[in-house]
């Protein structure tokens, strides 16, 4: 009958989805440790090299039979991490072990408690070995609440070469003046698709520019104490001037040319639509993994400043570090897992930055030394400028990003509203304004009831 | 003047110009829907390089099926497409069954038989029929929790079973029904359940094939709920929740993501194929109020 | 009917709502036992959330006390989401009129096709009924990327200026709107096709004898027998894209600086976050609840009136 033949079709339906849903993947041959204790990780997916790298380590670790630990890790994509880890914690099944970055270490862990303090728990030398400035971007009233992995200065400058050989540009520019002539020479050997300078947008603007405020300011928009607004200055003048002229020129693309934006804007050099722009440094990685044939043609530099100096600030130094539930019950054996992977073994450690293509800075000083020490020809220059620009770099501030928001609006309005054939009194006026409006936004965030100032201070 | 002839011919020009426009028209119109997803098939054999390429082509030159192979193969940041597509399938077909077996017993209820508060429930559910998704969203996940269903393919399946748009579109199917039929069935000795199997079911097969599709079709495209529900158990994460994710991830390598799209639009397309010709006879009974 | 026994409910009553008598509620258990999976499951998880939603509006989220009207205050006062409905009431106002006007007109189109080509037509035309907002985002993108979109890639042929969807206002809109058509045109096209058929051949007889005109028929004739059609569609259209969500998401991820923000959207995101008050969205979605169907009744009432018209 009909009704039976759809019912045969509907059991086979069900029978074939079970099938395709029970696939295992990366898990098949992993040992399985009878009897030990599972701690669970919490990771964020990145690239496809991280999470391979993540996984490798994973199978490593559990290779090693009879220390009681069985690892699982699970990753999550960038949007769903922060609801996985928030879901978990309301089911009472926090994960032992999870990823957080530094910005997020004040507000997502140490406020509300979520974890552990790791003095004890990872031992004095772990603890000694993290770099100083590392340190003070873990730690909290004298204990260190994450173990940090790795940091990456978040603004880079990079170009092609050869896109600056056929328009005349000799050199690397190290200051705005320079850059601006160096992106007039470049423009008319574009064609349309193409643009001079690569700058972030949008979002980004709000996180991605620090260093430069840094550098052209002294600060930051708000001063220490997080109550009072700086961005009516010379320096935020300077620093929207600069918008204003890369864009009156033409020079910067109107949308991002690279899908994810910022992130992944390297891809625009890479596939010959920028000449020139303003990247991360794990975007080194990107290059090395994915157009490893356009790598010797790539020149990577500090951003060209105001006053082209190379001792300042150009960057802030983004990561990732490591932290264990403080409502786990097994944060002994999380801690042996931790210092697994970060610091018993130098060189396991170090394998990270080497699957990293140098594309991150060290964290403690005996990963740092040995990286020093062993890098090979090719990865020489990279590790070069990555250590030295986020020796120089700050931390990621932790105001409330409302008010970067409106930093970042403010360069925004630079480039919607720039207008080359107007004259300079436009250029002062136009600056002038949209600093007004952002400093409108930013006080009433301030006077808000309930604005908090920096805790750290206190 | 023109005599009867000639207006003949005039009129049948003018119909054969008319149909010859309207056919353009029509082919127009076609060729424009059609070309987007045409122009998404070759996008899946594209390596990263090629397809955010500037001109764009249509054929890759580098023709390759590692897109595929990627999606099939790897368990991508967390999530395995091939699970999703099996969990989709399973929850979708379950939901199925059981969102006709209740709508239809309930419209039966209605349409044949008379009890205390009849009005009232009718009312009771028809009322819901207006309740849009957003406006409960956050209140029900807050159900679900409470119920402890969430990461679970029954938080997916069981809120959406019962519709009262389906029982109010069975409900009028089935006054259609002869009461004769149900005499007979009776004089048979036959009680209501076996009404039920033995004339209605067998009867409707038109709206449970509507009704089937397009409430398969409400599960398998399904993001919202399964977002916001299926969040640490990633092996039942739904096929546009990991659609979704694979977007985020793999802007640049975007031939992964359009590999995936192909494959989760097949069934639905399938099913098109298969049940092509009540579908479109469907629509037109959807109408009748 | 040829029995001897005395009539059981089913057959006099099916239709026939007066008659009752002391056999009529006997098998009513039967009843209540058939509609008790489907009453239960609505009550769960649609009555009993609706009506938590409107308990919450009107407390305040930290401490459960009743606030009266703050709620709603709040949320139209300073909240994204007031901006979010701005944006969704003028993409449902955009979409449903030119779906309506498109749709229409092409189902007169299909009306005067002959039978192989009209059904091939009907065929093609539904395609995009299977696909979903997500996927038909991730097809489009592949035409409106900035960087390396068919859309770019044929403007730089043409030695112009690439636009971006993303960052321009106007074409967010686009980048949103043309895609939810792409999506409905096909099923929408069908039902007012489904409604062209369905008037009586003699209306349109009558009409040609009276002599009139093209337009004249048009509007008095055609459009008046579609109402019910009419009312579906639009009910349908405005129900569906007061709610859009997956669109926004994936083509412009809210909009250059929330310009194509939806309501659903911002809940989607705002959903864990602890720094937006729950109960105040909740208020907003309530809202947005009582705007589809007051849009609705409106559409209803005024399709209504006009049958009274050339009754």
């Amino acid at each position: 009958m009909d009704h039976k033949r759809t019912l045969k079709t509907l059991a086979l339906v069900a029978l074939a989805s079970i099938g395709m849903a029970s696939c295992q993947t990366d898990s098949e041959d992993e040992y399985v440790e009878p009897g030990a204790t599972v701690i669970t990780m919490y990771a964020q997916s990145f690239e496809d090299w991280s999470n391979s790298h993540l996984i490798e380590m994973r199978k490593k670790f559990n290779s090693i039979e009879d220390d009681g630990i069985q690892l699982d890790i699970k990753l999550f994509e960038d949007s769903v991490y922060s609801d996985a880890l928030t879901s978990a914690r309301e089911n009472n099944a926090a994960p032992d072990i999870f990823m957080i970055s530094y910005g997020n270490i004040y507000h997502d862990l140490i406020v509300p408690g979520y974890g552990e303090p790791l003095n004890d728990l990872m031992g004095e030398a772990a603890i000694d070995d993290i770099l100083p400035n590392v340190l003070d971007m873990v730690s909290y009233n004298g204990q260190v609440y994450a173990y940090p992995q790795l940091v990456e200065p978040s603004t880079l400058f990079f170009y092609r070469k050869s896109m600056f050989a056929t328009a005349g540009v000799t050199s690397a520019p190290s200051t705005w003046s320079d850059l601006l002539s160096a992106c007039s020479k470049v423009l008319p050997t574009l064609r349309k698709g193409q643009y001079c300078l690569g700058l972030p947008i949008g979002t980004a603007l709000g996180w991605a520019t620090y260093g430069m405020q840094i550098n052209t300011t002294g600060g930051l928009a708000v001063n220490d104490k997080w109550d009072q607004c700086l961005v009516d200055s010379q320096g935020y003048r300077d620093l929207n001037g600069f918008f204003y002229d890369v864009y009156a020129g033409g020079y910067c693309p109107a949308g991002n040319v690279s899908p994810k934006g910022y992130t992944d804007i390297i891809e625009g050099l890479c596939e010959d639509k920028l000449a020139m722009t303003l990247a991360g440094s794990w975007s080194i990685a990107e290059i090395v993994n994915d157009y490893p044939d356009v790598l010797d043609d790539i020149g990577i530099a500090m951003i060209p400043t105001a006053d082209g100096d190379a001792t300042k600030c150009s960057a802030t130094n983004g990561g990732w570090t490591y932290a264990i539930s403080s409502s786990g019950s097994n944060k002994a054996k999380a801690a042996t897992v931790l210092k697994w992977f970060l610091s018993d073994d130098t060189e396991r450690t170090a394998d990270f930055f080497k699957a990293a293509c140098y594309s991150k800075a060290a964290v403690t000083k005996s990963v740092q030394a040995y990286l020093s020490a062993n890098v090979t020809d090719e990865y020489k220059d990279m590790l070069a400028i990555v250590n030295e620009v986020s020796s120089l770099a700050e931390a990621e501030p932790k105001y409330l990003w409302g008010i970067s928001t409106a930093v970042g609006a403010m360069f925004e309005t630079m480039a919607v509203k720039c207008d080359s054939s107007k004259g300079d009194s436009f250029r002062t006026s136009t600056v002038n304004n949209a600093i007004s409006t952002a400093v409108q936004t930013i006080n009433s965030l301030i006077s808000a009831s309930d604005y908090q100032t920096n805790p750290y201070l206190s | 003047m023109p005599d009867m002839e000639t207006k003949k011919k005039n009129f049948t020009k003018r119909k054969i110009v008319k149909k010859i426009v309207f056919g353009l028209i029509a082919a127009l119109v076609c060729a424009l829907i059609v070309f987007p997803i045409i122009w998404m098939i070759p996008a899946a054999f594209k390596t990263r390089r090629e397809i955010w390429q500037l001109p764009n082509t249509f054929w890759p030159n580098n023709f390759t099926w590692d897109n595929f192979s990627k999606v099939l193969t790897s368990s991508l940041n967390g999530y395995n497409f091939l699970s999703s597509l099996g969990y989709t399938l399973l929850v979708s077909v379950i939901a199925v069954v059981l969102s006709l077996f209740v709508n239809m017993l309930a419209a039966y209820a209605f349409a044949t038989m008379e009890f205390r508060g009849k009005k009232a429930l009718w009312w009771y559910f028809i009322i819901t029929m207006f309740i849009p998704g957003i406006t409960i969203l956050l209140t029900s996940i807050k159900v679900v929790y409470f119920l402890h269903m969430v990461d679970t393919i029954w938080v997916l399946i069981i809120p959406g079973v019962v519709s009262a748009y389906n029982i109010f579109f069975f409900r009028q199917f089935f006054y259609g029904i002869p009461v004769s039929l149900e005499e007979a069935a009776t004089i048979d000795g036959c009680s209501r359940w076996g009404i039920f199997w033995r004339v209605f079911f067998p009867m409707s097969s038109t709206p449970m094939v509507i009704i089937g599709v397009t409430t398969f079709m409400g599960y398998w495209n399904s993001f919202v709920w399964p977002s916001l529900t299926i969040v640490n158990n990633t092996k039942i994460a739904q096929v546009m929740q990991v659609i979704r994710i694979l977007n985020s991830n793999y802007s640049s390598n975007y031939g992964i993501v359009i590999a995936a799209t192909l494959m989760a639009i097949a069934i639905p397309i399938l099913i098109f194929a298969i049940f092509q010709k009540k579908i479109i006879a469907g629509i037109a009974i959807s109408g009748l109020k | 009917m040829n029995s001897a026994r005395p009539l059981v409910d089913n057959e006099m009553f099916r239709l026939d709502k007066k008659r009752h008598n002391r056999f009529t509620y006997r098998n009513q258990w039967v009843a209540y036992l058939m509609l008790l999976p489907a009453f239960a499951l609505l009550t769960i998880f649609v009555v009993t959330p609706l009506v938590m939603a409107l308990i919450r509006s009107f407390q305040d989220y930290n401490t459960s006390a009743f606030v009266g009207l703050q709620n709603f205050e709040y949320i139209f006062g300073t909240d994204l989401f007031a901006k979010s409905f701005r944006n969704v009431l003028v993409m449902t106002a955009i979409i449903t009129v030119v779906m309506i006007v498109i749709t229409f007109l092409f189902a007169l189109v299909l009306k005067a096709m002959n039978n192989k080509f009209g059904s091939f037509v009907k065929i093609v035309i539904f395609i995009p009924f299977f696909i979903s907002g997500i996927a038909a985002s991730v097809i489009f993108t592949l035409l409106t990327n900035y960087g390396g979109g068919l859309i770019t890639s044929i403007l730089v042929s043409l030695n112009k200026d690439p636009v971006s969807f993303t960052s321009d206002e106007v074409l967010a809109y686009a980048a949103i709107i043309i895609p939810t058509l792409w999506l409905g045109f096909g099923y929408n096209t069908l039902v007012m096709y489904a409604g062209l058929i369905n008037i009586p051949n003699d209306y349109f007889d009558a009409a040609k004898i009276d002599g009139a005109s093209w337009w004249q028929t048009m509007v008095h004739v055609t459009i008046p027998s579609m109402r019910n059609y009419l009312v579906l569609i639009i009910v349908n259209l405005i129900t569906t894209s007061m709610q859009m969500m997956e669109i926004p998401l994936i083509m412009t991820e809210g909009g250059p600086l929330d310009e194509t923000l939806t309501p659903v959207l911002y809940l989607f995101n705002a959903f864990r976050d602890p720094s937006r008050p729950a109960n105040a969205t909740i208020a907003g979605a309530l809202v947005v609840m009582v705007v589809i169907m007051g849009v609705n009744i409106v559409v209803f009432r005024l399709l209504q009136s006009k049958r009274s018209e050339d009754a």
